[in-house]
């Protein structure tokens, strides 16, 4: 069991680039806890520095209050799950699990009795004399994990173990993780690019960009409360809607009309007019009810579909609306990489439920509320409630 | 290439080539293995076939004072060198594939540049060198420019081959609790056997074959190998050539290395590595 801090590390590759910032953040003992980004945002860096696999340019990781920079990755008592799975080809499945074991000298009752454990955990055990190359994916997946449970380690440490998965297996193999976890209860760092399996596994998520570590939070905190503009985007499938808006004495101006912002809003913004970025998650767009009175935070705009995507339960609704202030969306194209259509008009997706028939080509009314609205400063992206 | 094969005329094709290209190679080994069952009469007779079988040839050699010693310098020098040549070029390979060590592309080129260094233009110095500290006609004396002339092979065939295993089953060795040396020995080792078999036949081949090194630097029986023995090699009488007896010698000196290749051809398993990561 344990407990690791990051205390402002930082990585520096030796053609000088940065792989990761002055880094701080704690993970807590027993926890689960993933790191989240876009491929190249340091993930892998940051998870290859705390099990010893790459070197720690400045700055100290602690396990259990002690510095382990130099300690080598064998003594570290970290395991760890490759995306590649990493198995031994030329060692049988038994053989492949008990490795550790036989590297720490384990007596062999003691080897054996743990590797028939282990395999019954991962349901393994008819496979153990199998050659990794006559398994299928989610079975290296499985003796991939086995190897690195079997020296019950105080750290275990997962690579987008899933990535190589087809989609029903890695629905399985994310229950099945989360269920060994819980139950041995052992501190996990899981590094992933797929934010349904961050969603869904963590504890705690960090999201990291560009090697720098942009918010930590539990999934619903960071869903919720998007601490920058970048967070927000990439939580949510399908992501967040940006609009360039601007804000003027309680009102805010969209590229759909001007209403009014709610009274617990406009607390922490100024008065002064400024200009912001607008997001609004696409669950937040709502199709207008007639017969329901509009507030003065409501907003009725009509749209015409684009095209329509129904995704059994749902609909996602894909719509675009004209645009007229240039100057902002080159600021959103810089921040987001978010491109308007050619003619300035900026897209958008409603997600609705799927009780209503929709079709592309069709103009329907909808009403979105100020009050669902996330705003981000134009110039650093970061959340104006939490600047 | 499934379908090439399966046309009929094609198949006639390649099988004439493959024949071709075999009877080819194989007619002077049989000429000279014919050579070696001759009577020292018959030897000028002009047939493939000798007219009668005798082992007189071999007999000679057997009996004869030199060839078994120079056999088993030859054995010797030769399995020393590959196993030497083959370790060192194994943790050079390795080194050099997984190590970030300023002047990486130097030692490659510089091991390229002695493998097309001609041996002839150094044969001159070495003579006066180790005649000077004392390796010349030794074993050691052999063993060195052996490794020298075949290392740089090695480790260019071993460090293409190691770059070719998946840099992931290092590092799962060394969070597993391998030390280096650990995750070389138990991963990297036995995942390179092929490798290591291919290129130790090379550098078997190449020591066990040199005429060379093995004329210019033994004097006596003490270190000169088969190939150098058989050059001094005279007849029963100044009067007739030892054609037999080289035949037979040739003939002999064959088999071996028909053994080694035989033995580690066996171990040449391709797609050892297959289902180590996803493929």
């Amino acid at each position: 069991m344990a407990e690791i801090i990051f205390d402002s590390v930082t990585k520096r590759f030796p053609d000088g680039t940065v792989g990761l910032h002055k880094t701080n953040f704690k993970i807590d003992d027993g926890e689960f806890f993933i790191l989240v980004g876009p491929s190249g945002c340091g993930k892998s860096t940051l998870l290859n520095m705390l099990v010893g696999l790459e070197d720690i340019s400045e700055g100290e990781i602690l396990v259990n209050g002690k510095p382990v920079n130099d300690v080598d990755p064998k003594d570290r008592n970290m395991a760890m799950v490759f995306q590649s799975y990493a198995l031994y080809p030329h060692m049988t499945v038994r053989q492949n699990i008990a490795f550790p074991l036989k590297l720490a000298k384990t007596p062999k009752h003691e080897t054996e009795l743990r590797v028939k454990q282990t395999a019954e955990i991962l349901e393994l055990t008819e496979l153990l004399e199998r050659k990794p190359g006559n398994l299928s994916g989610g079975q290296r997946q499985r003796v991939a994990m086995a190897r690195a449970l079997i020296r019950r380690p105080e750290v275990f440490l997962l690579d987008e173990p899933l990535s190589n998965l087809d989609a029903k297996l890695r629905g399985q193999m994310r229950v099945e993780i989360e269920r060994i976890q819980k139950r041995m209860g052992i501190t996990t760092v899981y590094v992933t690019h797929d934010q349904t399996e961050a969603m869904t596994l963590g504890d705690r998520i960090a999201v990291l960009r560009r090697g720098k570590i942009q918010q930590i939070g539990t999934p619903r905190e960071l869903y919720v409360k998007p601490c920058n503009v970048f967070v927000a985007g990439f939580l949510g499938s399908p992501p967040m809607n940006f609009l360039p808006a601007k804000l003027e004495a309680g009102y805010i101006s969209l590229p759909l009309g001007k209403f009014k912002l709610p009274d617990e809003m406009r607390k922490y913004l100024s008065d002064k007019p400024i200009e912001v970025i607008a997001g609004i998650r696409p669950e937040d767009i709502r199709i207008a009810s007639s017969n329901k009175t509009v507030s003065d935070c409501e907003y009725l705009f009509r749209a015409n579909v684009e095209r329509v995507e129904w995704l059994g339960a749902d609909l996602l609704i894909y719509f675009e609306i004209a645009n007229d202030s240039t100057d902002m969306i080159k600021g959103l194209t810089e921040v987001l990489d978010i491109q308007p259509t050619g003619n300035g008009h900026l897209p958008l997706v409603a997600r609705i439920m799927s009780a209503r028939p929709i079709e592309a080509g069709q103009s329907i009314e909808l009403c979105l509320n100020s009050a669902n609205l996330h705003l981000f400063d134009t110039e650093n992206g970061v959340n104006v409630k939490y600047q | 290439m499934v379908r090439l094969v399966r046309c009929p005329l094609n198949r006639i094709f390649w099988a004439m080539s493959s024949l071709i290209i075999i009877i080819y190679a194989l007619i002077p080994v049989i000429w000279i293995v014919s050579l070696s069952f001759k009577r020292a009469g018959d030897l000028n007779d002009n047939r493939f076939i000798p007219s009668t079988f005798s082992f007189e040839n071999y007999r000679a050699l057997v009996s004869d004072m030199q060839f078994p010693v120079a056999l088993w310098n030859s054995l010797g020098i030769a399995f020393i060198s590959t196993l030497f040549a083959i370790v060192l070029a194994m943790f050079a390979a390795y080194a050099i594939v997984r190590l970030e060590f300023p002047g990486k592309r130097l030692v490659l080129i510089g091991a390229l540049s002695i493998a097309m260094f001609p041996p002839i233009a150094i044969i001159g110095p070495l003579f006066n060198i180790w005649r000077t500290i004392g390796l010349f006609d030794t074993w050691l004396g052999l063993i060195i420019p052996y490794m020298t002339f075949t290392l740089p092979l090695a480790i260019w065939t071993l460090s293409a081959f190691f770059r070719e295993i998946p840099w992931d089953l290092d590092k799962a060795a060394r969070v597993d609790g391998a030390t280096p040396f650990q995750a070389f020995r138990y991963v990297i080792v036995p995942l390179a056997a092929p490798a290591v078999f291919t290129t130790a036949i090379l550098v078997f081949i190449f020591a066990w074959n040199d005429f060379l090194f093995a004329t210019s630097l033994t004097s006596t029986n003490n270190a000169r190998t088969v190939p150098a023995a058989i050059a001094f090699f005279t007849g029963s009488s100044r009067f007739e050539l030892p054609v037999g007896s080289i035949a037979a010698a040739s003939v002999v000196v064959t088999i071996p290395i028909i053994i080694v290749i035989l033995f580690f051809q066996r171990r040449i398993v391709a797609g050892l590595t297959a289902g180590a990561v996803k493929g």
